[in-house]
């Protein structure tokens, strides 16, 4: 089978979601099957296909693009730049992606809702779409708008242009496509609450790639540790939506009652240099130290002696899963996706979203309790060797291109 | 392969046709583009506009 793999965001710089589509796109390969990544490289602002000559430059067309979506009777999308960006820019994909030639394959598999609703708007013939849904636009675009408004209700949100621009995308990309893969439950209720039947959604949980993880993790990670203090660890992206500024409030707090702990942040990302600044204000500077983007996650894991997702949403993060098989306890928010990965007090631990005092109270605890932190861990591991491996992955994933193929 | 004139693209692609004066347009690529989009395509995409105007 031909199958096509395509985002409409950046195929170069996408993290857990280019690991996502290379992990599949290789056993689809070893199974016989032709696979191609579609998506934009940012740096040429181009749609192409990795590993072949085929691309197509989005800046031939967007002159004419926004001049004629500027001539419009289109008060709202001119009143909303996010929307009149994205709208442009979509476009501009769509255009790209017909050139490079979407209908010779047998199956398009779309990494998100726009790609997914940009790739029917541009198909000849009714070739079987999947759209995969790894998050939550409309939600995360609400997350991004609290870093500068965050009194900003989702009610409000929603009832504005960007939201119910955000909304429409999400909601035809899943009308648009033949079935609608999700990973977590939470997503799955989300995408049913927009008015999508429910009998068109297929779950199945992303995998990891296990021996790789144990082979990389068993390299030494360069940085000593504390041998007196015990380690708390976060790995991701320095953003508002991953909540390392509950964390950071958290560790403040943390600070006031005992000093047998440091704190390493994994990542990088645009709240860097606030989140170095409110340590300081909190007087937690030395004890919280910014490693920034390291290539060896598995090996820094075995250092931790807690893990921390603090996210305000996240479908089925890749670090919380990471941790977990490292066998690190782990704490997470109890919201949106994650619940789902942590039975509580067996495979981890959750605290109240947004709320560092919450946060505080489990960190603490864990601190006070090593048994419990071993115990955690080794529950959590054997978890995710269970139930998270990529040939169940694989094997889920098929199952619904065969459904969609009549294979 | 036939290269049409500008023309014709602004009017098979855009709803509000505003042209392309004062810039540079590849009518080669152009052309390429519409051989491979359908007959119905349209800009701005009718289904979103009705969520947001």
């Amino acid at each position: 089978m031909k199958i096509l793999l395509v985002t409409y965001w950046w195929l170069t710089s996408m993290g857990g979601i280019r690991t996502y589509m290379n992990q599949l796109a290789d056993r689809l390969r070893t199974h016989g099957h032709e696979v191609d990544l579609m998506g934009t490289d940012l740096g040429t602002n181009s749609v192409y296909v990795a590993g072949q000559n085929r691309r197509f430059s989005k800046d031939s067309v967007l002159p004419l693009i926004r001049q004629n979506l500027a001539g419009a009777p289109l008060p709202q999308l001119h009143g909303c730049p996010q929307a009149m960006a994205i709208e442009s820019d979509r476009y501009a994909f769509e255009m790209g992606a017909a050139a490079l030639g979407v209908n010779h394959y047998d199956l398009i598999h779309a990494q998100d809702p726009i790609a997914a609703l940009s790739i029917r708007r541009i198909l000849r013939s009714p070739i079987p779409l999947l759209v995969s849904f790894h998050g939550s636009l409309a939600r995360e675009g609400y997350h991004d708008s609290r870093s500068f408004h965050p009194e900003l209700t989702w009610t409000e949100f929603r009832s504005g242009t960007y939201g119910k621009h955000y909304a429409s995308l999400e909601y035809l990309g899943a009308e648009a496509s033949d079935l609608i893969l999700v990973s977590s439950g939470w997503i799955k209720g989300l995408i049913v609450e927009s008015g999508i039947p429910a009998a068109k959604i297929r779950q199945v949980p992303y995998g990891i790639d296990i021996p790789a993880f144990l082979a990389q993790s068993s390299a030494e990670f360069p940085k000593a540790k504390n041998p007196d203090r015990k380690l708390i660890m976060y790995t991701g992206r320095l953003e508002y939506v991953k909540g390392v500024q509950v964390l950071i409030e958290a560790l403040g707090l943390l600070s006031r009652t005992r000093s047998d702990w440091k704190c390493w942040i994994i990542g990088d990302g645009g709240m860097l240099t606030q989140l170095q600044n409110r340590c300081v204000e909190l007087g937690i500077d030395r004890e919280v130290e910014f490693l920034g983007v390291i290539d060896n996650i598995p090996s820094a894991l075995k250092k931790a002696d807690i893990y921390v997702q603090p996210s305000l949403q996240d479908t089925q993060p890749f670090s919380l899963t990471e941790a977990q098989l490292a066998g690190v306890a782990s704490i997470a928010a109890n919201t949106t996706g994650m619940p789902e990965m942590i039975q509580e007090g067996v495979t981890g631990l959750l605290f109240a979203p947004e709320d560092p005092a919450s946060l505080c109270a489990q960190l603490s605890r864990l601190l006070s309790n090593p048994g419990e932190r071993s115990t955690l861990g080794y529950h959590a591991s054997q978890w995710v060797f269970r139930n998270r491996t990529l040939a169940q992955m694989y094997q889920g994933t098929w199952r619904v291109y065969q459904e969609l193929t009549g294979g | 392969m036939e290269l049409k004139v500008p023309s014709d693209l602004y009017n098979a692609w855009f709803l509000y046709p505003a042209g392309s004066s004062g810039m540079a347009v590849s009518y080669f690529v152009l052309n390429t583009i519409m051989e491979n989009l359908p007959d119905n395509y349209v800009i701005p995409d009718p289904k979103v506009m009705s969520w947001i105007e």
